[in-house]
């Protein structure tokens, strides 16, 4: 309480508790802490760390390649491929970038009881899907979108023959496949990752499912002639989408096959997440 | 101008006013309205003045809350900072300029021509006295000197709002004295001054009004003495001489407000919860005649008690 | 001592050009006061002393002599580092010594103390500068005869034309950075050595990113093609003259007033 003199003159204020009178934060931004969080774990990892640095070597490769092929033109480089093989590249570093953020996202929350920190706060599980999903997609972006960027804006400045349209073109391509990317990989990363409470047997299942599922993909597809059979791996989806938008191999069926199997794969982890998380599911 | 401004007019205020530097809150939900001629910022380091003060003077937004002078906030208020002066706590100048180019470019900033420019700057300088510091360049300037021109040119366009953040910082006692004198003369003369400074006794000396800031937060406003009544937990301390201190302290010891009795040699200390009541008490033994008390003194009823009580 | 009487109030508060007016005087002052400024002077007329030696013991066309100067000298040098310097700490000199506090707490527009110090930087700059010029392209040019100097004077007006430009738009540049960062300095350097110097002279598109492209391109000049640098990628044609100025103004316009609106807007803290 404050003390009052009786004529005014002076006061004494309380300096006790008060209670926050003061504006929240807007509850669409409440995902950001989460994914904080989980970026500032990851980046405590030397190896995440070391990764960074490794993701950014085959941009400077290509962009040299780049130069030699748009000065000595008679080294016949053969630019057209390079777009789908930069792009694998990429998607595998990617893949290890996914690991680290992403492996034990869920898995450790569950284990140590924090889903009930989260839940007691003004915390609905899609917000905290989200935060979780924004730290995978960080990562996976930064080693996708902004060295596919950089590349793209490389070329330009470079090769004479390319032009503004040409691109744009690419800077929308690329923009339009890390976006897939983030999105798969966070789905799955996350759905493998509310399987276990242990981080390093959810990266062991993601790294397995990465490796079997690539190979079987290839594999059933060139024995059975079926190229729809790459949708078995969510790895080779993305190389085939890539192909599609950045060479313009293939076409309209194959693109929607593509997409159902994006479709596919993003709509099995997010169910997975649901049920292992249904305890705390309030939309 | 000042016959036209009211005193309700010359107010500052603030409400629910918070500011924080990144995780760093620097004032806590602080609220006040003031209206006296001169009013005294006190805390100790750290407690959020000099933020309050670039609050008031327009070099700040608030994080939250509103702080206003006249009832307008005062960030880019060109009206506003018109009539406003304000001299910082740093040490800083254009030290190439002498002290009279210093002055009259400042004071053409208020929008005042050459000629009275040059007018005013030579006032300043002479109520100052830095009159023969006038073409001197800054740089070459004693620190007293440079503060004095600091206030200078705070006040040199007659401003009706007066900010001086540690005013009597690095002045000898002669130049402090005139300074106060200066700044009730201000006063007076219908300028709302407010003014921090560390040296308690100075700021008593300027006025009896305070604001005690601690910690970020508003911990007491309002006139010294008021203030210390309000201060229960600290017993009133009067220092008493007299013939018989040991019958007389007995004699006080009597009543119920007075908690303690301390005795050394012809004086005694007491301490007591109703002060008021206790000097009529004291009178009214002087005047019996029993005790022969040669004099008395209130210990803390000042503004060194009122701060070592409140903050530690 | 009657403090009341004789009050000088003023009628109206400053406007937009006497707060201006009073910020370029303010500058001037400060900066002709400055100790280095001699020593700043000796390096903006050391190309002069250039063209004099160069004139004497190489010969050649005064045409050719002067170009290299201005561009060499002038351009890529002293007007880049002239601007770095004194745009930069006209701002920031201003906040690290906290006088920006005396500036702040008059009735003058925040954005107008900003614009105010970079107008009057221009001029200085420009002023400065253009008296080295002058004074090049005479040396490089009455040897051939006062006829010769005289029919290649739309050349020294060209080049006068560009080093304005060039004041203009480096000097609203690193006055931004002066408002945005709190060590522009290091930064600037870096923009003006690393970048315009460095990627200006590249071939393929690089150019195109840099200021000082368009700068020689308005002199005709395209990057530099000599050098093994130019032998990694095919060289880059000047762009046109109305490219180049239209880049030049738009880039001058939007780092003058993203400075004055920064200025305006952004809490600085002393």
């Amino acid at each position: 309480m404050n003390q009052v003199d009786s004529n005014n003159q002076a006061e004494i204020y309380d300096q006790g508790y008060r209670p926050f009178d003061g504006s929240l934060a807007s509850p669409s931004t409440r995902f950001w802490p989460i994914a904080m969080r989980e970026l500032r774990q990851a980046w405590k990892d030397k190896w995440f760390r070391r990764l960074l640095w490794v993701a950014y070597i085959p941009l400077v490769v290509y962009c040299v390649l780049v130069v030699i092929s748009a000065r000595f033109p008679t080294i016949n480089l053969n630019m057209d491929g390079l777009w789908p093989k930069f792009w694998r590249g990429q998607l595998f570093l990617a893949v290890f970038m996914t690991y680290f953020i992403g492996r034990g996202a869920v898995g450790e929350d569950l284990r140590t009881g924090a889903l009930t920190v989260y839940f007691s706060r003004p915390v609905s599980f899609l917000q905290y899907l989200l935060g979780k999903w924004s730290a995978v997609s960080v990562g996976v972006a930064g080693v996708t979108l902004l060295p596919g960027f950089v590349l793209g804006l490389f070329r330009y400045l470079a090769e004479p023959d390319s032009n503004m349209m040409q691109f744009l073109g690419w800077l929308a391509s690329i923009a339009f496949l890390s976006g897939l990317v983030c999105a798969l990989f966070g789905l799955i990363i996350l759905a493998v990752s509310s399987l276990t409470r242990r981080s390093r047997m959810a990266g062991i299942v993601w790294f397995t499912m990465f490796f079997v599922l690539s190979a079987a993909a290839e594999g059933i597809s060139e024995a059975t002639g079926m190229s729809q059979f790459v949708l078995m791996s969510f790895f080779e989806i993305n190389v085939k989408m890539a192909e599609l938008l950045l060479e313009g191999s293939g076409g309209l069926e194959p693109g929607l096959w593509l997409g159902l199997g994006h479709l596919i794969w993003m709509a099995a982890g997010f169910s997975v997440i649901l049920i292992r998380l249904r305890r705390w599911v309030r939309m | 101008m000042g016959a036209h401004v009211t005193m309700n007019d010359l107010t500052w205020s603030a409400q629910g006013l918070a500011k924080w530097y990144g995780q760093v809150i620097a004032l806590n939900d602080v609220s006040f309205e003031i209206q006296a001629p001169i009013v005294g910022l006190l805390g100790p380091n750290g407690a959020g003045k000099s933020s309050l003060i670039r609050l008031l003077t327009g070099q700040l937004r608030p994080s939250k809350g509103r702080v206003s002078v006249m009832g307008q906030a005062p960030f880019g208020n060109r009206m506003l900072l018109a009539r406003m002066g304000y001299c910082p706590e740093h040490d800083r100048f254009y030290e190439q300029l002498t002290a009279y180019q210093f002055l009259e470019m400042l004071t053409r900033l208020y929008g005042v021509e050459a000629a009275g420019a040059a007018r005013l700057a030579d006032e300043a300088l002479s109520r100052l006295d830095l009159t023969k510091q006038r073409d001197q360049v800054i740089f070459t300037l004693s620190h007293g000197m440079r503060q004095r021109l600091k206030v200078a040119q705070a006040l040199a366009h007659q401003p009706d709002w007066l900010v001086l953040d540690e005013p009597f910082s690095g002045m000898d006692p002669i130049g402090r004295a005139k300074m106060i004198r200066l700044l009730r003369q201000q006063a007076e003369g219908g300028c709302r001054i407010l003014l921090s400074s560390h040296v308690l006794h100075e700021l008593e000396a300027v006025t009896s009004d305070i604001l005690l800031l601690h910690q970020g937060r508003l911990l007491a406003k309002g006139m010294i003495q008021s203030i210390r009544r309000l201060i229960d937990e600290h017993p009133h301390r009067i220092a008493l001489t007299a013939k018989n201190p040991r019958e007389l302290g007995r004699e006080l010891l009597k009543y119920e407000d007075v908690a303690r009795v301390e005795i050394e040699n012809d004086s005694l200390v007491v301490e007591t919860r109703s002060p008021d009541a206790c000097y009529d008490r004291i009178g009214e033994l002087a005047l019996a005649g029993g005790f022969q008390i040669k004099s008395m003194l209130s210990l803390d009823d000042n503004l060194e008690s009122v701060f070592r009580y409140l903050v530690k | 001592m009657n403090f009341v009487s004789n009050k000088a109030k003023p009628s109206v508060l400053p406007g937009l050009l006497e707060s201006g007016w009073l910020m370029a005087k303010l500058f001037l002052k400060v900066a002709v006061g400055k100790k280095h400024l001699g020593w700043l002077l000796m390096v903006l007329l050391a190309p002069v002393g250039l063209t004099v030696y160069l004139r004497v013991f190489r010969g050649g066309s005064g045409e050719v002599l002067f170009e290299e100067i201005m561009v060499n000298a002038y351009l890529q040098f002293l007007c880049l580092g002239v601007s770095l310097f004194w745009g930069v700490s006209a701002i920031r000199d201003e906040i690290e010594d906290k006088t920006i506090v005396y500036l702040f707490s008059r009735p003058i527009r925040r954005g107008v103390i900003f614009g105010g110090k970079i107008v009057s930087v221009i001029l200085f700059s420009f002023a400065i500068l253009s008296v080295g010029v002058g004074l090049s392209y005479l040396v490089a040019t009455v040897p051939e005869g006062f006829a010769y100097c005289t029919s290649k004077l739309y050349f020294l007006v060209k080049a006068l034309g560009v080093i304005w430009l060039a004041c203009m738009v480096y000097t609203s540049l690193f006055g931004l950075a002066g408002v945005l960062f709190r060590k522009p300095m290091l930064l600037a350097m870096l923009f003006a050595v690393g970048w315009e110097g460095f990627v200006s002279n590249l071939s393929g598109r690089f150019p195109m990113l840099t200021i000082m492209y368009y700068l020689k391109s308005l002199l005709g000049l395209g990057p530099d093609t000599e050098g093994i640098i130019a032998v990694l990628m095919p060289a880059l044609e000047p762009a046109g003259h109305a490219e180049s100025l239209a880049v030049i103004l738009v880039g001058t316009l939007v780092f003058f007033f993203g400075c004055v609106y920064l200025g305006a807007r952004k809490e600085i803290r002393v």
